[in-house]
């Protein structure tokens, strides 16, 4: 009975876990409700992108670690797991530190640690589609007879991050997040942004409600990660 | 390792940045100039006080535009163009393509340009254009020989000028029709921003336009201003307060330089250059209070 409950209760925390590891992919929405109310937050200012960056990828990370936590025990398919977490961590942390590089002490040391950083940022965002169907591996083995239309769909989605990641390897310059209007890579992350990552994080959110991530409902509690 | 100290470990290491560098934040108030732009660069150490100048006056009579059209080797009736303005004008048919020249009396700049040669047209081919350094030694002579290439007056940068851009068959092609070459004046070793000279070079190295300043600055300053920290100026910059606030899009850029320099409007005051790639903006490096205790007011 307390075996039962422990269990229950370890599927309950991976069901959250992987709930909250799908916010951050839901980005957009809240960068869009800054750009209309214009916030000056403490320590991040006028900078919306890092805000919610940072508050986002801090809950997917969270929530991306309690499911790695709880889904320890499943076999090598849980290392497909680690690159989307990772990237939540990189956004975190990327989001976080490029303000606080912002200071005059850093800046007269190291004036580009802060660029750095924000591109590390914008590299991890870029691959969190590619970092998703890894995911969606880990959950249910990917198999080219039996191929889900969100596996289709996140791949799909996963080109248009290749042509980012191409078009920041080559970006010598210009605005890190460019609006559509300013460039061919602007209208291509906007895309990715507003469009792309809200339907691969809606398909790992419905993952979620599968039961492929843990059994939640009395009848499968029994349930355990599919492996490849 | 075991997979679930490893996930602590992650899970540590990541609070442990973000709480440790939170807490240098916090004990380290102002100290961020955190906003929506990048900074990439240094900012620059500058002096408490810095001189601001004046242009000297000059009073163009239309026999002063009769010598300026003729600089230009234009003949014509001087025509009162915009006279709200104080904008006077030749224009000169007799050539062709037409050309003109337009003269302000009050800030004394003048406006030279071919239209038809100046401004984007169609073309099915890409024109033979000077490359940068030929486009300048072209723009340089030009100058010298009429005269207009003032004292300090330096070549600051060459770029693409008008542009005509073709669509068919799902191939897009760009065609360069000329190019620009900037010069600007510099005060005490700082450059001048905001009006400088612009010779525009087009096909076979032809001038095809000229903008530039005709009053020179008096040497002797009108008095001193105190300027604003660099700092303070960047804030200023996030919150849009600039000089020529462009349409959009400028709060993303990644700022790579920032310079005091010198910004020519009616008065010559220092500024904050904030150099993005593709655009420079400046932000005014001293408070209206400071104008109006040496007798003038901010544009």
């Amino acid at each position: 009975m307390a075996a039962t409950n422990l269990k229950r209760i370890g599927a309950y925390a991976g069901f959250i876990g992987h709930v909250a590891l799908s916010i951050v992919f839901f980005s957009v929405f809240a960068i869009f409700l800054g750009f209309f109310n214009y916030p000056y937050l403490p320590y991040f200012g006028s900078n919306i992108f890092a805000a919610v960056f940072f508050a986002f990828g801090m809950i997917s990370f969270l929530g991306g670690a309690l499911f790695l936590y709880v889904t320890a025990d499943a076999g090598m398919a849980w290392n497909y797991r680690i690159p989307l977490v990772g990237l939540a961590a990189v956004i975190t942390l990327s989001s976080f530190l490029s303000p606080a590089l912002q200071t005059r002490g850093v800046l007269a040391v190291l004036p580009g640690l802060g660029l750095v950083m924000a591109m590390a940022g914008s590299y991890a965002i870029v691959l969190l589609a590619p970092a998703a169907v890894l995911f969606f591996h880990s959950l249910r083995p990917i198999r080219r007879s039996d191929i889900g239309i969100h596996v289709v769909l996140s791949l799909g989605v996963s080109l248009v991050s290749a042509l980012l990641f191409l078009g920041l390897l080559l970006q010598t310059g210009g605005p890190l997040h460019p609006y559509p209007e300013e460039s061919g890579y602007g209208l291509w992350f906007w895309i990715y942004l507003a469009v792309g990552m809200p339907l691969v994080g809606a398909f790992v959110l419905a993952s979620s409600a599968k039961g492929e991530s843990a059994g939640v409902d009395a009848g499968r509690e029994e349930r355990v990660y599919e492996n490849p | 390792m075991n997979r679930k100290h490893l996930v602590l470990g992650l899970v540590a290491a990541v609070l442990g940045v973000v709480a440790v560098v939170a807490c240098i934040m916090a004990f380290l108030p102002g100290e961020s100039v955190s906003g929506s732009a990048l900074i990439a660069a240094r900012f620059p150490v500058v002096n408490e006080t810095y001189p601001v100048y004046r242009t000297v006056s000059r009073n163009i009579t239309d026999e002063d535009v009769q010598q300026i059209g003729k600089l230009f080797n234009l003949s014509g009736e001087v025509k009162d163009y915009i006279p709200s303005a104080g904008i006077y004008r030749i224009d000169d048919c007799s050539k062709n393509p037409c050309e003109y020249v337009e003269v302000s009396r009050n800030s004394g700049t003048i406006r030279y340009k071919i239209p038809e040669k100046a401004m984007p047209y169609s073309t099915d081919r890409q024109p033979v254009l000077p490359s940068d350094e030929e486009a300048i030694a072209i723009a340089t002579r030009y100058l010298q020989e009429r005269g207009l290439l003032f004292g300090t007056a330096r070549v600051t940068g060459v770029s693409t000028g008008s542009q005509y851009g073709t669509h068919s068959g799902g191939i897009s092609r760009t065609f360069d029709l000329t190019r620009n070459v900037r010069f600007s004046q510099g005060i005490d070793g700082i450059s001048i921003d905001g009006s400088g000279t612009t010779v525009t070079v087009a096909e076979y190295g032809e001038v095809v336009a000229v903008s530039t300043a005709l009053s020179p600055i008096d040497p002797e300053p009108i008095g001193y201003v105190k300027v604003i920290s660099p700092e303070e100026a960047y804030r200023r910059f996030l919150a849009g307060d600039l000089i020529n606030r462009p349409a959009c899009c400028y709060d993303q850029c990644v700022v790579r330089d920032i310079t005091l320099v010198y910004y020519r409007e009616n008065l010559i005051a220092p500024a904050y250059a904030f150099r993005c790639d593709d655009m420079t903006l400046h932000v005014r490096a001293m408070d209206p209070s400071e104008l109006e205790r040496l007798g003038a007011t901010a544009p």
